[in-house]
């Protein structure tokens, strides 16, 4: 992987979420990312289908202390929301520091059943 | 009276324009192609100040992959932030997307770094206005709904869930 892109990039967040998925956990859980790529990762992260493997991990970034990871990871759980992260949700929706994360809060939450 | 012209710029993150970060850091997350080299050519679109106009452009520009439909648009004017701004098709699915693209050329990255900076100045005003995923979403039913050639055309190859759930409101004459 390291061969193909040489650095970190979308692409390779979604070479890893389709063929490695637990590699690309693993990558977000080392806490050496940026968070220009953590944001992103994150995100991509969403589309793996085990959501036992991948929503502990995106609801853990949702307390990261840059509001762009947290953006990425609400982006993240969009197929994941379960009781706990909606109520996670809430809260963000309705305290979070960041205009951004609130709003992208509540849109999950409007557009989850 | 005619809306102003604005060449608006689809965000990737909201929350990057909030905080004073570091604008190596905006950039990277702005302005970065997905083989993560700089994104010197940033894709914009040339349209009027017009609700339904940025509504039209953004599920045109989310109708193509590998973009997809996943939150509501936020975007950005960004008149001004750079010299060379060269008329280039966009979507070859939507001819309103392809006739509103441009791309702005860049030199190198210090240049795009400059461009970005000059984006973030007056970036409250900048920030034109959001579009929700909702309304996004009614105005390409309403699309598949009127039998519009490019819209069934792009609800039926499904390559997104969204897409696919336009399916079921193709008219049966533009299925035959």
């Amino acid at each position: 992987v390291r061969a193909k892109w040489g650095e970190l990039c979308e692409e390779m967040f979604e070479y890893l979420a389709d063929e490695h998925p637990s590699q690309l956990v693993r990558l977000l859980l080392s806490k050496r990312m940026p968070v220009s790529d953590l944001t992103f990762a994150a995100e991509i992260a969403g589309r793996i289908d085990d959501s036992n493997m991948v929503r502990p991990v995106l609801l853990g970034l949702l307390a990261h202390p840059d509001s762009v990871v947290r953006e990425g990871a609400i982006y993240g759980l969009a197929r994941h929301v379960d009781a706990a992260v909606a109520s996670k949700l809430r809260r963000l929706a309705d305290m979070d520091l960041s205009a951004a994360v609130r709003s992208a809060a509540s849109d999950l939450l409007a557009a989850t059943p | 009276v005619t809306a102003p012209r604005i060449v608006i710029r689809f965000v990737r993150r909201l929350a990057s324009w909030e905080d004073e970060r570091p604008l190596e850091e905006l950039q990277r997350l702005e302005f970065r192609n997905r083989d993560g080299t700089p994104d010197l050519k940033p894709s914009v679109y040339l349209v009027s100040d017009e609700e339904q106009v940025l509504t039209q452009i953004y599920a045109e520009h989310c109708a193509t992959p590998p973009i997809g439909l996943d939150t509501r648009a936020s975007c950005i004017d960004t008149q001004g932030c750079a010299a060379r701004l060269l008329d280039t098709d966009g979507s070859p699915r939507f001819a309103f997307a392809r006739d509103a693209h441009r791309e702005y050329d860049i030199d190198d990255l210090a240049s795009l770094i400059g461009f970005v900076g000059r984006l973030r100045e007056r970036v409250k005003e900048r920030q034109v206005r959001l579009v929700t995923k909702e309304r996004t979403v009614a105005y390409a039913r309403g699309r598949v709904t009127a039998g519009d050639p490019e819209w069934v055309a792009v609800a039926q190859l499904g390559e997104r869930d969204w897409l696919s759930a336009l399916r079921k409101f193709i008219p049966q004459a533009a299925n035959e």
